[in-house]
């Protein structure tokens, strides 16, 4: 974190009359005191729908995937929708503290601390489809190259869904480390506050004995950036491999290559949506708001309006080819009653109007600095990219090949409770993490409060002038 | 110099010189020498069991116990303790017998493994009266039928054959004393023996009367053959030599004068000049309408007219144009022509008197006696009955209360209640079952003797393949306990079978004879033509009055009279033309539906619903019918199948509506029809619910016969309207350097298929009659399970064949000025959407194509499916773990998933569910879990037990005897299976032929199943 001085043109990333002081008091603050009604309220409600979920995990488990709504053309249906939709959300938070720390954006120091926790929980939903969609779960670990006694049986390592195997559980990992490597001063701040013997034990254990040290500081930051190096291709690599499941397909309007960097562009859109959904709720839950300014929104509403243009082209894109292709299966695929004007004109529509015609409105600097309609627009793309992966995974099935094999999904109560369940097993993780965790890295922070905060800012012009 | 050593090879041997000799004769003891260690009581007495031994055993066998119940529980196979001579384990054993079961006949192969029967082959030495339809492979199922009476029933409560015989006995003196009537009613029954047997009873009781009865008597046509050649035997036509088929109504390739025409069909019906041309004049939508070549759909009165008219044409003169169009085409064909009639006695006459004024060289002047209905008989029997002559009825798996019209089966009823015996050899709690007193399981044909004569000169014995399953009893053979009394040596219907055939045999011996099953011994009836009023039966025809609505009965090709409707297969094979399954409906035209405000909607899982009507005809209402609207129905027509809705006879078979009430037994054609709409709405269970290729031309392949009689089919150059002239170019692949073949872009590299066979599966979708034998043939060959109505309708069908049924769209893109007005765009996919109200139909039999770079054995993470050396695509249910990417990316849609557990799991309550049902499984198969998927093998199983049977006799395998269970089904030689590493092989050749393609080629699949394309020899004149 070079240099001290930043040209008073740039906004302030902390206002409000901060001293280092106040920074430990405020994001200690929802740690040390007692929750409030809403979240008890919040987590009940997470809990029963996680609960509800898992009971209808364990039911397919225990009866079959007939309990879901697939036939024998659309074997895939809200199961892997979700999959592709949990990972996509959770690209925004290896973006943020990767890419970002290697492009020196300073910004990013409000926001990666629960960015990044709600890719690690968003992967951990995401993880779940794969497996409970295996027909046989219990052998669900013949995926792993593992030794085993059944002879040279190995893994097909032409699979797209092996390689998702790799992808998944690399970006998990690495981006785990790298979350847990930036809580550790933090951990240590609380630690060091700490009034009950139990919360000092627990916080000492997680903070692996930091004693902010220079050594330690200096490894910290090295190590950071080690990390960010790894993980800024894991960004990409994820989503471009979970696009391989359908662009190495021959189902047309999966067989495309235009799918991993489309791919790509729309996980960063739907994940900064996820990211401006939560934050904005945790910023005024937890009275963060003058660590995560407007100026904090507006610039990752910018993002969204880059990815999500980058995802429009993509679709004028596929529609093109689609027509230009002269494929008859192409053609019909992407212009005809297989989307627009189909049975699934709905979902079509619903995606176009999601994602492409609401969050245009960004454009407008009043829009995008609105938390209001920020929320709104944030979740309304939630819904437009999980219609994206149905639209996708469903509709290019139900009309395949040949016409005797059309069918259509429709979801049981089965399929949808397992959804709810993942988002309320998501909530509670959030939920629990927004009180045990500092949700802002403030030791960090800390390090640009004399250039970006906005007493110093304001000192240092007087001094200018 | 003489030895005296004594020469030995144990040393208890040499303490006892007779040891060897001993144990030789013991060598080959069939009974178990039980005797020899149980039989001395002395000696067991002798052995001392103190009472310390006593608790030491009792001790052991606590804890042994104890411990074993904490094991699974394991199903035991028990070995042979004396093996049968002629049963090795594992091997099959083949025998010949007879598929009878009173309404089909079909001469068969019965392959059983370990004394079970679990498939049904056609007999090759039969001919055409060897080949199997749907039914036939399907009847070994209803052999382990659970739903059946297991046991002889007295008072409806289980006992034994001897009270049972006590009982039918007293009732048989009792009669005859009265000087009663002795009435045996049986389904027709053209059993030499069995005719013998009765004249037998008949010395004995001489009152005894035999009466026939069938649920689908043919009555019309045995009347017509009557009048025509005398004789009430029905024709049989032989459509070798034939080039022409004008058919009115005439289903004949499911059921027309109890037979099935489809061998012979498909055989006249090969490309070329003197291809079989087919007119179908009908209201329904028959299978044999959909093949044919110009289908003319009108209701039934109108179907009649033209009858009349073609009649007229014949003899003088018609002013009708189609008639007239007909007329010349039946004149310029002569003798090669024949006309086909059905519905009524009048029609079947007119039928006859034209095909003898053709002289038409289809009529073999050999005569069908499997129908010996005759309704006169009947009546004067049901007079019998009300009357109270009747001492005792013995009914023989007839049920005359489901199966009548109108209120007679009520009434019949209430005759037979007026009988003191009742006696009934019943094969469900029916209601025959009900009335009877004394009931006797009926023998199945796989556990009977027996002997059919089904026509002039054609003998086929029928021996049974297994010990009987429950205690049926057939009725020859409780007419001998009858007639000689019980415990009589003479008893044995084996040996009163065996002195009666051989005579007829000649000089075959009975064994032999036996061994072939199907034997033709000469002698029997011929048909000449000898009379017939045309005048009457055209003033017969104009007596049925044309009404705004009318209804033609028919059966299917899977239920047929409904003798098997409890067969889960059956009931789940969807119906060739809807392809649904589970149901039968009232089909109507889309006109009609619109005019009377009927539905049928596609709901958000794209499964269909239909409105209900009540159904109205000659003052019967039938209740809650389906409405399902059938392209290609005649507008004023209505559909509806028989063979369904009953009741009491097991789960499956209750399904639909019994539409027999609204059968005359004569007539099929019903008018003054009406229909009442219900609010309710029936959910249907349908395979197929988009009709149309969408423009998809090149899925299904048709030529007209003119164009591939004179056009190349590779032929590139354009005609006047700059279309390509070719009709079966080969695909190219435009690339940025160069044009190639679609073969040779390739992104893999090919398997070595150099070594050993490589096999490929050819499909002729000019012979598919769309019958859906070979889907029966493939169910029972690989154990693939019954899911049931519910999950068929959720598109879960587990079938690993399946034939897509096509109808043309409205318009055909392919045509210039389609092109022109912009059909190829996609807003105008809503035309092609909708079938053609008079559609052409097209049958695709489609099972995995066993791609040579198949999608999906690359996207499985785990290699569960992989390339076989063979040319297979192979799948290891083992290594499966369900996440059925493999299912989408088949752009086939060919792979099953087993999304529950299909067997003994009460949910899916059919015949995998019991112990006797899946007595049907095959061996050679494994029953897959829940949560793999599943799929064609190309019957593996078939072809590795071939190479290995040559491998062990060190010889080479010739062409021909390869093949797969659909191949061997089929009555039509659809399939062709072969080694195309044989250059001899006809696969082989199939593959370089004009017609061949492969489905879907330019997706690069490269599959070992390729297709010949439909050939229509159409002319447009009628």
């Amino acid at each position: 974190m070079s240099g001290h001085y930043e040209a008073p043109i740039r906004e302030p990333l902390i206002i409000g009359h901060k001293t280092y002081h106040d920074i430990s008091n405020d994001i200690a603050r929802p740690i040390e005191e007692r929750a409030g009604k809403l979240w008890w309220v919040s987590i009940y409600v997470a809990l029963i729908l996680f609960i509800y979920g898992f009971g209808c995990i364990a039911y397919t488990i225990g009866t079959g995937i007939g309990s879901w709504g697939l036939n024998r053309t659309i074997n895939w249906g809200w199961d892997i929708t979700n999959f592709v939709w949990w990972v996509g959300i959770g690209h925004a938070g290896t973006l943020i503290s990767a890419v970002l720390l290697l492009f020196r954006q300073r910004w990013r120091m409000s926001v990666n601390r629960s960015a990044e926790a709600m890719t690690i929980f968003a992967v951990v939903q995401a993880a779940i489809f794969p497996v409970i969609h295996m027909g046989r779960v219990w052998v669900g670990y013949w995926v792993f190259p593992l030794p085993n006694q059944f002879g040279s049986v190995w893994p097909n390592f032409n699979s797209p869904l092996l390689w998702d195997v790799f992808a998944i559980s690399t970006y998990f990992s690495v981006s785990t480390v790298f979350w847990f490597m930036g809580l550790i001063p933090d951990f240590a701040m609380i630690r060091d506050r700490a009034k009950t013997p139990w919360t000092k034990k627990i916080y000492t254990f997680l903070s692996f004995g930091w004693g902010g040290k220079a050594k330690h500081w200096q490894r910290f930051e090295e190590l950071s950036l080690v990390l960010a190096g790894l993980a800024t291709p894991l960004v990409f690599s994820v989503h471009t491999t979970v696009s391989f499941d359908f662009a190495t397909s021959v189902i047309k309007g999966w067989h495309s290559t235009i799918y991993p960097p489309y791919f790509v562009a729309g996980a960063i859109f739907s994940g900064f949506a996820m990211v401006q959904t939560l934050l904005l709720v945790a910023r005024k839950v937890c009275h963060l708001e003058e660590y995560i300014t407007i100026y904090h929104i507006e610039i990752m509403n910018i993002v969204i309006i880059l990815t999500g243009g980058i995802v429009t082209v993509a679709y004028g894109t596929e529609y093109f080819i689609g027509w230009y292709s002269g494929s008859r299966y192409e053609d019909f695929t992407y212009l005809s009653p297989g989307a627009a004007t189909g049975p699934y004109w709905w979902a079509f529509w619903a995606l176009i109007t999601c994602n492409l015609i609401i969050p245009a409105s960004f454009w407008f600097k009043k829009v995008r600095t609105n938390i209001t309609a920020t929320f709104i627009i944030a979740l309304v793309i939630n819904i437009g990219m999980w219609f994206e992966r149905f639209d996708i995974i469903v509709l290019n099935l139900s009309r395949d090949y040949l016409p005797s094999s059309w069918t259509m999904f429709k979801p049981t109560i089965i399929d949808v409770g397992v959804y709810l369940g993942t988002i309320g097993f998501f909530s509670t993780l959030f939920l629990l993490y927004a009180r045990t965790f500092p949700v802002i890295a403030q030791a960090e922070l800390k390090t640009i409060l004399k250039m970006s905060g906005k007493t110093y800012k304001a000192k240092e012009g007087d001094e200018h002038h | 110099m003489a030895s005296n050593k004594i020469q030995f090879r144990s040393i208890h041997e040499l303490k006892d010189q007779t040891l060897n000799a001993k144990l030789a004769a013991k060598e080959f003891q069939d009974e178990i020498p039980v005797d020899e260690f149980l039989g001395n009581a002395e000696k067991m007495n002798q052995l001392g069991t103190s009472r310390r031994d006593f608790l030491k055993l009792l001790g052991f066998s606590t804890a042994a116990v104890t411990l074993a119940a904490c094991e699974a529980p394991i199903i035991k196979s028990i070995p042979y303790v004396v093996k049968p001579h002629n049963i090795i384990p594992g091997i099959p054993n083949f025998f010949a017998t007879s598929y009878f079961n009173g309404s089909d006949f079909a001469s068969v192969l019965v392959k059983t493994r370990e004394g079970r029967p679990i498939k049904i082959e056609p007999n090759g030495l039969a001919g055409d009266l060897g080949v199997t339809s749907a039914r036939a492979q399907a009847s070994v199922l209803s052999l382990y039928d659970n739903d059946k009476i297991k046991q002889p029933k007295l008072d409806g409560k289980d006992d034994t054959f001897d009270s049972v015989d006590s009982y039918v006995l007293k009732g048989l003196a009792a009669s005859q004393g009265a000087g009663k009537k002795i009435v045996v009613l049986s389904h027709s029954f053209p059993s030499p023996t069995f005719k013998k047997l009765f004249a037998d009873f008949k010395i004995k009781y001489p009152t005894a009367e035999l009466v026939t009865y069938d649920a689908l008597p043919h009555a019309a046509a045995l009347d017509a053959s009557q009048e025509v050649f005398g004789q009430r035997a029905l024709p049989v036509y032989d459509l070798k030599n034939t080039e022409l088929i004008v058919s009115f109504q005439a289903d004949f390739l499911e059921s027309y004068l109890a037979a099935n025409l489809q061998s012979s069909y498909s055989k006249a019906r090969k490309p070329g000049p003197d291809m079989l041309r087919h007119i179908q004049v009908e209201s329904n939508l028959s299978l044999t309408g959909a093949n044919s070549d110009t289908r003319i759909k009108l209701k039934p009165s109108d179907v009649n007219k033209t009858l009349v008219e073609v009649y007229k044409g014949l003899n003088g003169g018609t002013s009708n144009k189609q008639a007239v169009e007909i007329v010349k085409e039946l004149q310029a064909k002569g003798s090669k022509a024949v006309v086909f009639a059905d519905g009524s006695k009048a029609a079947v006459v007119l039928s006859y008197l034209i095909n003898q004024k053709l002289g038409s060289n289809a009529f073999s002047g050999k005569a069908n006696m499997l129908k010996e209905f005759d309704g006169a008989r009947y009546t004067e029997f049901l007079g019998w009955l009300n009357s109270g002559q009747v001492g005792i009825l013995i009914t023989h798996n007839v049920n005359p209360v489901y199966s009548s019209y109108k209120e007679q089966g009520d009434a019949f009823k209430k005759s037979v209640a007026k009988v003191p015996y009742v006696v009934s050899f019943s094969e469900k709690k029916d209601e025959m079952y009900q009335l009877a007193k004394a009931v006797i399981p009926v023998a199945h044909w796989l556990e009977s003797w027996g002997d059919i004569m089904p026509r002039t000169g054609d003998y086929s014995l029928m021996q049974p393949t297994i010990q009987k399953v429950y205690k049926p009893r057939q009725l020859e053979e409780s007419l001998l306990v009858w007639i000689n009394g019980k415990n009589s040596p003479k008893n044995n219907y084996y040996d009163y079978l065996k002195a009666n055939a051989t005579p007829m045999l000649g000089s075959v011996s009975f064994n032999k004879a036996l061994y072939g099953g199907f034997n033709e011994v000469g002698g029997g009836p011929t048909l000449n033509y000898t009379g017939g009023n045309a005048t009457q039966a055209v003033s017969e025809l104009g007596n049925f009055k044309p009404s705004k609505f009318e209804l033609v009965l028919y059966t299917n090709a899977a239920i047929g009279d409904g003798a098997q409707a409890n067969n889960p297969w059956l009931q789940e094979l969807p119906d060739g033309i809807s392809r649904l399954a589970w149901d039968n409906y009232l089909t109507i035209s889309p006109k009609d539906a619109k005019d009377l405000g009927l539905e049928n909607e596609l709901n958000g899982r794209m499964q269909l619903d239909g409105s209900l009507v009540d159904l109205t005809a000659n003052g019967i209402k039938i209740e809650n019918v389906p409405v399902f609207i059938q392209p290609g129905q005649a507008d004023g027509s209505f559909g509806l199948a028989l063979g369904y809705g009953k009741k009491f006879s097991g789960k499956s078979a209750e399904t639909g509506v019994n539409a027999y009430p609204l059968f005359d037994g004569f007539n099929l054609a019903i008018s003054n029809v009406s229909l009442a709409k219900k609010d309710e709405m029936h959910e249907f269970a349908g395979m197929q619910l988009q009709n149309t290729l969408m423009g998809r031309y090149e899925i299904a392949k048709e030529v007209p016969l003119e164009t591939f009689l004179n056009v190349k089919f590779n032929d590139t150059s354009k005609d006047g309207e700059g279309t390509i002239k070719g009709w079966n170019v080969p695909l190219e692949i435009h690339t940025i350097n160069e044009t190639l073949p679609v073969g040779k872009v390739d992104l893999w590299e090919a398997f070595d298929d150099t070594d050993g066979p490589h096999f490929n599966l050819s499909v002729d979708l000019n012979s598919c009659t769309g019958c859906g034998a070979c889907i029966i043939a493939c169910q029972a060959e690989n154990n693939v399970p019954v899911v049931g109505k519910a999950e068929v309708r959720m598109s879960r069908d587990m079938f690993w064949l399946r034939i897509d049924r096509y109808y043309t769209a409205k318009e055909k893109i392919e045509t210039k000025e389609a092109v022109d007005r912009g059909l190829d765009v996609p807003n105008l996919y809503d035309i092609l959407i909708q079938p053609n109200d008079s559609p052409d139909v097209i049958f695709q039999p489609v099972m995995c194509q066993h791609c040579n770079h198949a999608p999906c054995e690359s996207v499985c993470p785990v290699g569960a499916t992989a390339h076989g050396k063979q040319g297979q695509n192979q799948m290891a249910y083992n290594r499966c773990i369900g996440t059925r990417y493999c299912a989408n990316n088949c752009p086939y849609k060919v792979r099953r998933f087993n999304w529950f557990t299909y067997n003994l799991n009460d949910k899916f309550d059919y015949n995998m569910n019991n112990d006797l049902g899946r007595m049907v499984l095959n061996p050679d198969v494994v029953v897959r879990v829940r949560g793999v998927m599943e799929k064609c093998s190309l019957c593996i199983q078939q072809t590795q037990t071939v190479i290995l049977e040559a491998k062990k006799a060190n010889r080479v395998v010739s062409d021909g005897q390869f093949h797969t269970a659909c191949e061997s089904a089929c009555p039509s030689d659809v399939f062709s299976f072969g080694d195309m590493n044989d250059k001899s092989s006809k696969v082989r050749s199939l593959f370089n032929e004009d017609r061949k393609y492969v489905l879907l080629e330019e997706v690069g699949t490269k599959p070992n199943v390729f297709y010949h394309a439909k050939i229509r020899n159409r002319k447009e004149n009628v």
